[in-house]
């Protein structure tokens, strides 16, 4: 069986500015796995990496045997790795529909029998009705011709990823997905990325919020300064004392 | 876009309209009139192709004209091909250059593109005054023959007037409407409204961003290319004062003023200003240059969405909403 994403030795360095130090690990498919660390040890940096709007200056990445590390965004999209963004993407200017129809679009056929005559009308009913069954996921089906800007905050970040579970994604990356959310908020997001997990997408997620992210996740890995620092069960980072650490800073015994 | 059968009727009443325009107003102001302003709108569409569509900001749209312009003559002049086949390779040589010049400088963020596009336009009218034995430099080329084109061989049309010189140019407008609106609605369109609104966002769903933006900018500046050897056979001369950068900023105002991202906003735009500014040659020409300025502010401060934004506008407000 092949690995479904491997991750050996990344580096990146800004000038003289070590934002990655050799951070080798796996994901199985079908598991959740969470990033952790303080603010600047590298997850983002990583995310964007793996996605390919950053080049690594060292290692490489495997995704289902291929590898992907000098892959453009999206080309990585079209293989299946969709990510969403830590300040939260959506086209602010459209319609709920609209955007997730956007997101749809790998699956819209070009070409110039398209261009002359328009989208076959299967199409249409093909992608109208992934857009409802991504609506309905979501829980949008109330206001799916309101305008993205008009959304609530919490609602706009559930719309980022039901624009991302447009292009289908095998394995989905969520940067920060609960970050300024309340409790309820957090609560609707996680039940929604368990109806994600159960349809088969692997998640890889940041994040903050230690309960959300400890309560959800199968494995959790810890970055500090760029370099893994541990990789685990939840319960067993949570008694990791050099991941306390790194939250806390060392604890001076007088 | 509307769409529905009142917006058709709309459309093909104005089709009828400007279709026997030259009929009625049989003066030859107003006819000259008619036909500048509509190869500016053949210019305006092509320029709101990127602005409108893809959201890039071109300031040398001009110098695509320029390119266009002279190479139509030279092949017709010099090499005695058939109009049409010049006018074509002219647009086609306009498009080349606009792939070659956006493969690299559209992998720059935004503002760094509109630069290049300013820069471009500079150099292209360095060339057409310094590339004295290909473009006869600041002189210009007088003497550009009317168009003749050949139907069947014994049979060909020439267009030495005003009014039949409107209806080529009509036809290439109608082209470009088509072309616009087809494109619009295409995959490509979609990938376009991505990048326009958030490009990053759009690459993460898997579309090749890159060149979507090279694919648009050709188009664009192969439509100016046309409107280019469309002009140059009009007027009948050319120099390198003939596409200037504030040629290229007018196109860019109209645009704006009309209203980006529609298929009326440019031809409104055009009209306007073209009528302003031909008008306000045979008064006072510095007119032109202050009205500009000042739609140009009023538009940035109380319309940015143009008039067709405005119009936009009193239509929800006119349903209540």
């Amino acid at each position: 069986m092949v690995d479904f994403l491997v991750v050996e030795n990344l580096s990146k360095n800004f000038g003289g500015f070590a934002a990655l130090s050799a951070v080798s690990f796996k994901l199985e498919r079908g598991e959740i796995l969470g990033l952790v660390g303080p603010n600047g040890a590298g997850k983002t940096t990583l995310f964007n990496i793996i996605t390919g709007f950053l080049r690594p200056s060292g290692g490489s990445i495997h995704f289902q045997g291929r590898d992907i590390t000098h892959l453009s965004p999206h080309e990585i999209a079209r293989m299946g790795i969709v990510r969403t963004f830590q300040l939260n993407k959506i086209f602010l200017h459209l319609t709920v529909e609209e955007n997730i129809r956007i997101g749809c679009y790998l699956h819209e056929k070009g070409g110039p029998r398209r261009f002359f005559f328009g989208a076959p009308s299967e199409e249409k009913e093909y992608l109208d009705e992934k857009v409802r069954k991504i609506i309905h996921l979501i829980g949008f089906e109330g206001f799916k011709k309101k305008m993205a800007e008009d959304l609530p905050y919490g609602d706009q970040k559930l719309l980022s990823i039901g624009i991302s579970l447009g292009a289908e994604p095998t394995l989905l990356l969520l940067d920060e997905p609960f970050a300024g959310m309340n409790p309820v908020e957090t609560g609707r997001c996680v039940s929604l990325l368990r109806r994600i997990m159960e349809q088969g997408t692997t998640l890889f997620l940041v994040d903050h919020n230690m309960r959300a992210v400890m309560g959800f996740c199968d494995r959790i890995m810890v970055l500090n300064f760029g370099k893994k620092i541990a990789e685990g069960k939840p319960a067993e980072i949570r008694e990791n004392p050099e991941v306390i650490t790194s939250y806390l800073g060392s604890i001076k015994v007088a | 876009m509307k769409s529905g059968r009142g917006s058709l009727l709309f459309s093909l009443l104005l089709t009828a309209i400007f279709c026997v325009l030259p009929l009625i107003f049989t003066s030859n102001l107003i006819q000259h009139l008619l036909v500048i302003i509509g190869i500016t709108v053949i210019l305006v569409l092509s320029l709101d192709m990127i602005l409108g569509h893809a959201g890039l900001i071109s300031l040398g749209h001009a110098g695509f004209m320029g390119l266009g312009a002279y190479t139509c003559v030279l092949l017709v002049m010099k090499y005695k091909m058939p109009f049409l086949v010049s006018l074509l390779s002219g647009a086609g040589f306009a498009g080349l250059l606009g792939g070659l010049i956006g493969y690299p400088s559209l992998r720059l963020r935004g503002h760094y593109f509109v630069i290049v596009t300013f820069i471009c336009g500079i150099i292209f009218t360095l060339f057409f005054t310094n590339l004295v034995s290909i473009t006869k430099g600041p002189m210009g080329i007088p003497g550009i023959p009317s168009p003749q084109i050949t139907i069947v061989p014994g049979w060909s049309i020439s267009f030495k007037s005003k009014a039949a010189y409107y209806y080529l140019v009509l036809a290439f407008i109608f082209l470009t409407i088509y072309v616009k609106h087809q494109l619009y609605h295409s995959r490509m369109g979609k990938a376009l409204l991505a990048i326009r609104e958030d490009e990053d966002l759009g690459r993460s769903l898997g579309i090749n961003t890159h060149a979507y933006k090279v694919g648009i900018f050709m188009i664009s500046t192969a439509f100016a290319g046309l409107a280019g050897g469309l002009y140059a056979h009009y007027i009948r001369f050319i120099g390198p004062d003939s596409f200037t950068m504030l040629h290229s900023f007018y196109f860019f105002v109209m645009n704006l003023i009309g209203g980006s991202g529609t298929i009326a906003g440019p031809v409104i735009g055009a009209l306007l200003l073209t009528v302003i500014d031909e008008l306000s040659q045979l008064l006072q020409p510095a007119l032109a240059r202050i009205l500009f300025g000042v739609f140009l502010i009023l538009v940035i401060l109380y319309m940015p969405k143009g008039i067709m934004g405005l119009k936009t506008l009193w239509v929800s407000q006119m349903k209540g909403e």
